[in-house]
């Protein structure tokens, strides 16, 4: 079976290619049964043998544009569409602003993938090609526009605080490093709750953090030197206080008593 | 990483750092100095690219149902636009026909007798018809319909080995195509294992 090959280009000029794995795994997945097709499109555990990459459900649902008619087809769909919604966080029962917030992330990611489909099938061209080489990432990059739109919409703005928080900066170390414990971090448990953790911060300290874990400093006497401070444009002392009060809140996660 | 900064729009940027292989800090560093007035919509990226896959294992509430229900009236009327009166067929030139060709190990002069009508649909396998379904991005019903108009005159200058009379206008099974274009025997054999129409 011939698999149609992606036409968007990098901006290198070359062609983007779907991963070594998902290419033959179309090509034997085009003779299957549609049933047994639908089957394996229906598990929704990443780590079963017989679970269904979404590129590839994706590639299907795109392959037919012209058959809608199918009850099969429209199947296929909804188990695409079901799983883009399963994949962005919802609200909590609590309601809160920030859950909220997730509510209209939630929705903005779905309705614009849903809104590229279409168009897609209307007018095929090459904008859902990335879905099909990085299909988690793609609906990552949905959710950045999703969310940096909910958030102006909100207008969320970062206030610069540079009052001392009073925590040492060698205290702040320890727990910054404490909380890049490669031994809790390989607890897939663990490290979703941090994320969750993280992302449940307000903007600035969450970028903070994010930015001390991925090994950068808050400031530099060399003014070459990116620094959390120089990319959040803001001083070194407001950086800290968003580093202590970040802490402060994930520090919780270490003392399952105070996590309620 | 980008080794020429130049003045690119956010969603240039973005669909840069998309592509790299690895979305550690110091690939974020490198991008937030290239591109620093996209800063934070980077850091947030990177941010999100760092987090596990999230997997909503909860029933699902009967708000989304009805969003997924609604979504698919949607995308069923986003009905394919096709321009009135065009031969699908004709597409078969260029590189979607050599793709064809070597996909099923045919040589060009096959490709190009389906191009101009002269394969009976009738005679044509599953299999290839389904290549020349997804070639053409076309559900199989539209290729047969398409295969069934009258055939184009050949192109003056052409030859087959059959012999036949240049610019004769008729349809032939695709293993006749076959034996005129000279594919063994073996290899025809391997091409028309399957059902016709």
């Amino acid at each position: 079976m011939l698999i149609v090959p992606l036409t968007k280009r990098k901006a290198d000029g070359t062609l983007y290619q779907r991963p070594d794995i998902i290419e033959p795994l179309l090509a034997g997945l085009a003779n299957l049964p549609r049933n047994v097709l639908l089957e394996r499109a229906r598990i929704r555990d990443r780590k079963h043998p017989d679970y269904l990459p979404s590129e590839c459900l994706l590639y299907f649902v795109r392959r037919s544009r012209r058959d809608n008619s199918d009850a099969w087809f429209e199947q296929l769909y909804k188990i695409l569409i079901e799983r883009v919604l399963r994949s962005v966080p919802r609200a909590e029962i609590s309601k809160d602003s920030s859950s909220l917030s997730n509510e209209r992330i939630r929705n903005a990611v779905f309705d614009r993938f849903v809104e590229m489909l279409a168009k897609d099938r209307k007018e095929p061209d090459d904008k859902l090609d990335f879905f099909e080489v990085r299909f988690d990432l793609a609906v990552k990059r949905l959710r950045l526009d999703a969310q940096d739109r909910v958030w102006q919409e909100e207008s969320r703005t970062a206030s610069l605080d540079d009052e001392s928080s009073g925590t040492s900066d060698d205290a702040a170390q320890a727990t910054t490093t404490s909380l890049l414990d490669a031994e809790l971090l390989s607890d897939p448990l663990f490290r979703t709750r941090f994320h969750r953790a993280i992302e449940a911060l307000p903007i600035e300290q969450r970028r903070t953090i994010h930015l001390l874990l991925s090994g950068w400093q808050i400031d530099s006497s060399d003014p070459s030197v990116m620094t959390i401070a120089k990319a959040l444009n803001c001083s070194e002392k407001t950086v800290r206080n968003y580093r202590d009060r970040a802490l402060k809140a994930l520090g919780a996660l270490f003392n399952p008593g105070d996590d309620q | 990483m980008t080794a020429n900064p130049l003045p690119l729009t956010l969603d240039a940027v973005l669909d840069l750092f998309q592509s790299e292989g690895v979305h550690d800090g110091d690939v974020l560093r490198q991008y937030v100095e290239d591109y620093p007035q996209y800063a934070t919509q980077l850091i947030d990226f990177s941010q999100l690219l760092a987090a596990p896959e999230h997997e909503d294992e909860s029933p699902l509430l009967a708000t989304d149902e009805s969003r997924i229900d609604a979504a698919w009236i949607t995308h069923k009327a986003a009905t394919p636009s096709e321009p009135a009166g065009e031969d699908p067929l004709a597409r078969l030139t260029g590189d979607i026909g050599k793709d064809l060709a070597r996909k099923l190990g045919v040589p060009r002069q096959v490709i190009t007798c389906l191009r101009e009508h002269r394969v009976l649909a009738s005679s044509l396998p599953d299999t290839i018809l389904g290549n020349l379904s997804d070639a053409l991005d076309l559900p199989r019903a539209h290729v047969i319909a398409a295969m069934r108009q009258p055939p184009i005159p050949m192109t003056a200058g052409r030859s087959y080995k059959s012999g036949r009379p240049p610019g004769s206008a008729e349809q032939m099974t695709f293993e006749q195509i076959l034996i005129d274009a000279g594919v063994s025997e073996a290899d025809r054999s391997k091409l028309l294992a399957g059902s016709g129409e």
